[in-house]
């Protein structure tokens, strides 16, 4: 087999491996970190930064053969790094944060460098070298080759790995993959010996992180004085169950979902929405059900209870550590609440939203104008729905009051009347009809048995003062919360800052010069290339945040949604030396007609291929007005929400177009300088690294929260105009 | 084709850029917190003492600055500079508090909620804080006060007098000082007390117990009852997860006993942090052998909140366990808190067992006092009654 072969299934395993371990390292962090979408754009941003790096650095690399003993070695660490850094993270964790407390921010950027760097800086490096050997052929096919085994991660990890193995093994499993692709592409140039070696270095390496037994030492480093009894990765999540003294607690991404025996939630939850109609015909209840607040829903005796509940694998778990009410009138819906309403042809008397506040752009879609339009449409005329924001009962700050505001601002938009209630967290109530503060009352009148929601605990006129005292601090006017106008998010973004020494200052002065430097780092053509990633990465995140809010989360469907996105990119980067010759002809035909010595000035002015830079520019601008329109599409996207075919093939074509773009534009990036190819090529990927990093956090935790969907669309396609002219006027480096 | 830009000339426009930025960074601070941050504006800031500032009576001029002496934080202050506590400030070489008249939450609570099970039982009372505190819990439940200057928060304006003619007007049998920290807001606690005892108002201080010897023999002068939070019983702890140290709260017990001042006494179980039966039989121990067998003390349970949200609920068994564990020590009267209708509420005598105050929630629904003695064997039962 030729080099050029063995080369591009390394850069196919290097691919895969880049991306399963990101999928699985991410899910680590959200356990460890108790992830937001702000923990998990910092985490995104610094692995691409990292990688970004790396690949800069490989510029100067002298390499010349895949089988180069020194290569060997850098081609060993990414796959010796994954199950150790798992296990690095939590020991981090244990050692540098007080047991049980949230890591900060500080915590997660310098974890974040900690555990990524040696993986990322080496794949980085590994990309440049791998894609620029000699023989190795166009790089924008290293690329492609590259992009395709990240789709095949992203297929493999999500749909198999997830569903079955733990993390670690999962890593393990990765780092298996790695060595045999490593040693299958060296024994089809240079015989066994040194594919040998690499086999019996990793059988070694697994041994040992067997017998270290790490699993089990990472679990206990995550839950102190906890005994674990059961942890299982899901696509949604990761549920682990832990058992203190005769309590089993229930984690969802390292965040307590609830205890068992914890009446003071359970009934919270549900009497207050209930005792406003206390004889309902049907219930629906989104989440949070098996902490006990079913069992609170059974004493009004309703016809129906629908119960929503997003993870299979949690309802599973529950029931197997606690003992769940049985009931034929409760029915058990694995589904997206969104995806589950849109088709729901029920009426319900009480909607209880038992969800935590708006922190996640996916959470924030039960608390938008939406969202109640929709649940609105599902209740009877009476109907009251119910939700649950942070507490503030001895002193509402502004960052809380913001929150509380946006809620209940947005609920005043649909419903008549709404009323908020200061209990452990604020009730939030809203309907048609009446609704009464005197729950104690109504408990006791009604005679339901309550440990905690009863006059012994809850006195009328504390709560007639304390709701009074909050309506007091509440803004009547601003902006609602929307799908595609997140404002909610942003307040609970800041509301949770709060917690840490936060410097808003200091922080936007670090991006600001972050941003320029990456941004003035690039020259006219990688300029583009940082444009694009800034843009594709934002446009991915756009158009999963709008899938979510159009047709409900479904896991497979988000997963598809990014597999389209790298399908793209292949494409892209594949079709590019096919594309940009047949544009090459085509141009010159033209230009010869008009003007033969047109051509020859241009290339000694500036030394770029003329029809190639002009293809390059042209598809800045496609992407600036695409990126511009994409409100438009979303509109109409909605409005043919129930002829879902065509608005999934619409979807499908919104994710593919911006990558196929990115993907040529990568192919024109290392083509179009007649430079060193290793130069080239490391100038390109690192722009697009960098422009990605900034575009993920960047759009998921500035612009979406604070300006919305539509102005961020705008600012992208001003972006990219900005690149257009670049590379129009500016200065060849 | 228009000319390229040089390096230089780059640099030079970056430079320019850069000293606009600073020029319009005050302008773009005020933006950024009113529109991006949510800060609120309003009380001056720190080191501008002003309407709600006044002249703490326990410092001292130190040539490296001036020592706050009110609690054992013992912080040294320069002009500009904040107290730990953040209600502390320096000008002119004099220490400043700058929460006074200024509280930032105001309510009216039943007594049991402090709690104090053993003064005044089924009252009312005017409870009020100013945000600051000398310590820094990571599991604090009112952080976005205790956490903060009363330059941070929206505050009511409400002076000594003012707070006493309320507590009066709302019904209340006393005032409470609580929800962020009172030591922080001392000077203000002090002239309250003052004013509240002249009208026949009881003064109740619910306090982590972190404060100098001096100011709380001053403070406690006007003091009836106290729930004080001893939060572990390790040095080791009180640092980690408090940011404090034990010796001081354990003197603060000692004094507020000697002093005859009514105090009950909250250890909130957090797990893996203040759980460990041996801890618990250790504090146990001290209490009995420094003469708090009639001092109350409540295990509270602990709910993720703040920053350690990591941990779960207490495990009602690991509660039962501590309570056991201070019964059989001498301890007379041990209550479970934050567990809604759990028997270890209620008052049992200890000598005949029965029950002597049945509670529901903040509410009493069964009374066997007789003359502050249960009814039933007539052994006296340790409080202020009535």
């Amino acid at each position: 087999m030729s080099q050029k072969n063995a080369i591009r299934i390394v850069l196919f395993g290097l691919g895969f491996l880049t991306l399963g371990f990101q999928v699985l390292l991410m899910r680590g962090f959200l356990v460890t970190c108790y992830g937001n979408e702000m923990v998990i754009g910092i985490l995104l941003a610094i692995w691409m930064l990292l990688t970004g790096f790396g690949s800069w650095v490989g510029r100067f690399s002298r390499f010349t053969l895949l089988h180069h003993p020194a290569l060997m070695l850098l081609l060993v660490i990414p796959g010796i790094w994954p199950a150790p850094a798992l296990f690095l993270l939590n020991f981090l964790k244990a050692v540098m944060i007080p047991a049980g407390s949230m890591a900060g921010l500080e915590d997660v950027f310098i974890w974040g460098a900690i555990v990524q760097a040696p993986f990322c800086l080496c794949t980085g490096f590994l990309f440049t070298v791998l894609s620029t050997l000699p023989g190795t052929g166009n790089p924008s096919a290293s690329y492609a080759w590259e992009s395709g085994g990240s789709i095949v991660a992203c297929l493999a990890v999500n749909f198999i790995f997830l569903g079955w193995f733990d993390l670690f093994t999962g890593a393990l499993l990765l780092s298996v993959l790695w060595f045999l692709t490593v040693s299958v592409s060296m024994s089809l140039r240079r015989g066994w010996i040194q594919p040998g070696v690499v086999l019996a270095f990793a059988a070694v390496y697994l041994l040992t992180i067997f017998r270290a037994g790490l699993a089990e030492q990472s679990e206990n480093l995550l839950f102190p004085d906890q005994k674990v009894v059961s942890d299982r990765v899901t696509p949604y999540g990761r549920i682990s169950v832990t058992r203190s003294g005769d309590q089993f607690n229930f984690y969802e991404n390292g965040l307590l979902l609830f205890s068992s025996g914890n009446t003071i939630n359970s009934e919270e939850a549900v009497h207050p929405a209930m005792v406003q109609r206390p004889d309902p015909l049907k219930v629906l209840m989104i989440s949070g059900g098996f902490s006990g607040a079913l069992t609170e829903v059974m004493k009004y005796h309703p016809g129906q209870v629908d119960y929503l509940e997003l993870n299979p694998e949690l309802i599973r778990v529950v029931a197997q550590f606690t003992s769940q009410i049985k009931s034929e009138n409760i029915r058990t819906i694995r589904a997206d609440a969104r995806r589950f309403l849109i088709h729901s042809p029920e009426q319900y008397d009480v909607v209880i939203v038992n969800l935590p506040s708006p922190a996640t752009l996916q959470i924030n879609r039960y608390f938008t104008a939406e969202f109640f339009e929709e649940a609105y449409r599902h209740m009877t005329p009476n109907g009251v729905i119910a939700l649950f924001l942070p507490t503030a009962s001895d002193y509402i700050s502004s960052r809380a009051a913001d929150l509380n505001s946006v809620i209940c601002r947005t609920l005043k938009h649909r419903f008549r009347n709404v009323l908020i209630i200061p209990l452990e967290k604020n009730v939030v109530l809203a309907s048609d009809s009446a609704l009464t503060l005197d729950i104690p009352g109504k408990i006791r009148s009604l005679g339901i048995q309550t440990s905690w929601v009863n006059p012994d605990y809850l006195d009328i006129s504390q709560l007639r003062e304390r709701s009074g005292y909050l309506e007091k601090n509440l803004q009547p006017t601003g902006k609602l919360n929307r799908d595609f106008d997140p404002v909610a998010v942003h307040y609970q973004l800041a509301w949770w800052l709060g917690y840490f020494s936060f410097k808003p200052l200091v922080a936007i002065a670090l991006y600001t010069l972050l941003f320029l430097i990456l941004a003035f780092s690039q020259n006219r053509l990688t300029t583009g290339m940082f444009t694009g990633g800034f843009t594709l990465a934002s446009i991915e995140i756009i158009l999963i945040l709008a899938y979510q809010a159009l047709f409900g989360y479904l896991f497979s469907m988000i997963g598809a949604i990014i597999v389209i996105f790298m399908a793209g990119l292949t494409i892209g980067s594949w079709l590019g030396p096919f594309l940009a010759t047949r544009w090459i002809e085509r141009r010159s035909v033209i230009r010869s007609k008009v003007d033969p010595e047109a051509e020859v000035r241009e290339n000694s002015l500036n030394g770029f291929n003329p029809a190639l830079r002009q293809l390059y520019f042209r598809i800045q601008i496609v992407l600036a007005v695409f990126s511009m329109v994409i409100p438009v599409f979303l509109l109409f996207i909605r409005n043919i929400a129930g002829f879902t075919i065509g608005s999934h093939l619409l979807t499908g074509l919104l994710c593919l177009f911006p990558a196929f773009l990115i993907g040529l534009e990568y192919h024109l990036s290392v083509t179009i300088p007649q430079d060193r190819i290793n130069r080239a090529v490391s100038g390109s990927y690192s722009a697009d690294l960098f422009g990605s990093a900034m575009g993920a956090f960047t759009t998921g935790v500035i612009l979406i929260p604070l300006a919305g969907v539509n102005a961020s669309c705008v600012l992208l396609g001003i972006l990219n105009l900005a690149g257009a002219w670049i590379l129009y006027n500016g200065r060849r480096k | 084709m228009s000319n390229p830009i040089s390096k230089r000339q780059f640099f030079g426009y970056l430079m320019a850029a850069a000293c606009a930025a600073a020029g319009g960074l005050h302008s773009f601070k005020t933006y950024a917190n009113k529109f991006i941050f949510m800060e609120p504006s309003g009380n001056p800031g720190p080191g501008i003492p002003g309407r709600y500032s006044k002249e703490s009576p326990y410092y001292v001029v130190t040539p490296k600055g001036v020592q706050c002496k009110i609690c054992p934080n013992n912080c040294i202050l320069r002009e500009g500079l904040e107290s730990i506590c953040r209600t502390h400030v320096v000008k002119d070489q004099k220490l400043y508090t700058i929460a006074y008249g200024n509280p930032c939450s105001v309510h009216v609570d039943p007594i049991e909620k402090k709690p104090l099970f053993h003064y005044l039982p089924a009252t009312l009372s005017f409870s009020i804080a100013t945000a600051g505190c000398n310590f820094a819990c990571l599991n604090c439940q009112n952080w976005e006060i205790s956490q903060r200057s009363p330059t941070e928060t929206e505050n009511t304006e409400l002076f000594p007098r003012q707070v006493v003619e309320q507590a009066v007007k709302s019904g209340c049998k006393s005032i409470a000082y609580t929800y962020s920290e009172p030591i922080a807001f001392y000077e203000y606690t002090f002239d309250t007390a003052r004013l509240a005892r002249a009208r026949g108002i009881k003064n109740l201080l619910i306090s982590n117990g972190y404060i100098n010897e001096k100011p709380l023999r001053d403070l406690a002068l006007y003091l009836d009852a106290a729930n004080i939070n001893l939060k572990s019983f390790s040095d080791d702890i009180y640092a980690r997860l408090n940011g404090g140290s034990l010796q001081p709260v354990l003197q603060t017990l000692k004094i507020l006993k000697e002093l005859g001042v009514w105090l009950e006494i909250t250890n909130l179980v957090v797990p893996s942090w203040t759980d460990k039966p041996d801890m618990i039989a250790e504090m146990c121990a001290w209490l009995m052998n420094n003469g708090f067998a009639d001092t109350p003390l409540h295990f509270s349970r602990f709910h993720p909140l703040y920053k350690l949200t990591g941990l779960p609920y207490t495990p009602l068994s690991i509660l039962e366990k501590a309570r056991d564990i201070a019964l059989k020590a001498g301890i007379r009267f041990v209550y479970i808190g934050n567990v809604p209708g759990t028997p270890a509420e209620n008052t049992y005598c200890p000598k005949c067992k029965k029950t002597v105050i049945e509670r529901r929630g903040f509410n009493i629904s069964q009374n066997n006092l007789k003359n502050a003695a249960c009814k039933f064997c007539n052994t006296p039962i340790a409080g202020v009654w009535q």
